[in-house]
């Protein structure tokens, strides 16, 4: 239309964006990403993320620090990732993952 | 067409037309005439007066106080009503549109969805995030940004007057633009 930009518009969906910061959570805390969950909110036109997922048991650190480590994981790469600002990133452990197979009895 | 009729059909359109008030103050002025006039005839031929002779009246309406403060408050609502309708402009919320062959009037409305258009266009969000209020001579544009996705204001101010620009819009119009400080989580 106005020459300088291709006609079309290009938007990334809230939901790539849950899931992409959703994984880098899980990658962090040791456990799959399909057990993190996401969700968006507004602050002040920036993106605030609360990430709600549980912890691999037994990696030589203590839950909190998995926590934090995840927390600053989302903030780091998460823009890169999806070139959204992200303000605050909130992370709630919500349960262990135990990540050794059951035996089967 | 040439220039001068352009300008004078242009005008016609952008304002309303007094010819409802013209007459309506024809009548207001025209029905006193017409009731003088029958009363005078009838005093002459020495016949009975068909409602009050018009001295009579004028005696009726001064000799009472309520009735005298009554009309006079009518006779100055009615003026100021008549006054401001001669001397206001009467704009119709359009602006026309440069075309080489023809006259082209817009309602503002479709000027400021064109507006919002290409600032929601040049933001890359949804045409509903950005609003438009037009006035005469500028228009306020208002864009609520993708929540992680800032907007930057001078693009959306490029993009809205290259539009203006493109439609030549006359009375001309200037476009400011703002974008919201709070956004919305995009779905």
């Amino acid at each position: 239309m106005d020459g300088t930009s291709p006609a079309g518009r290009v938007s990334l969906s809230s939901r790539a964006i849950e899931r992409t910061l959703g994984a880098l959570a899980a990658e962090e805390l040791g456990v799959p990403a399909d057990t993190s969950g996401v969700r968006l909110h507004d602050a002040g036109g920036r993106l605030g993320v609360a990430v709600t997922a549980p912890v691999a048991l037994g990696r030589g650190r203590t839950v909190l620090a998995a926590a934090e480590a995840a927390q600053r994981r989302v903030l780091a790469d998460g823009p890169t990732l999806t070139g959204a600002q992200i303000s605050t990133a909130r992370i709630r452990v919500t349960g262990l993952h135990d990540a050794e197979p059951r035996r089967v009895r | 067409m040439n220039e001068r009729m352009r300008s004078r059909y242009g005008r016609r359109m952008r304002h309303r037309s007094r010819s409802v008030a013209v007459s309506i103050a024809l009548w207001i002025a025209a029905l006193p005439l017409v009731y003088l006039a029958v009363e005078a005839v009838l005093e002459l031929v020495g016949a009975p007066a068909l409602w009050q002779a018009p001295l009579q009246v004028v005696e009726t309406v001064t000799g009472t106080e309520a009735l005298r403060f009554g009309v006079a408050a009518a006779a100055v609502v009615i003026g100021l009503v008549l006054l401001v309708l001669a001397f206001a402009p009467g704009r119709l919320g359009r602006h026309e549109l440069a075309d080489e062959r023809m006259l082209v009037v817009v309602d503002d409305d479709v000027l400021a969805g064109a507006l919002s258009r290409a600032a929601a266009s040049t933001a890359g969000v949804e045409r509903d995030r950005a609003s438009t209020s037009l006035g005469r001579r500028k228009a306020d544009v208002s864009l609520r940004p993708t929540s992680g996705f800032a907007v930057s204001r001078e693009d959306v101010d490029r993009a809205t007057e290259r539009e203006l620009e493109r439609l030549a819009v006359r009375p001309s119009v200037r476009a400011r633009s703002r974008i919201e400080q709070a956004g919305v989580v995009g779905r």
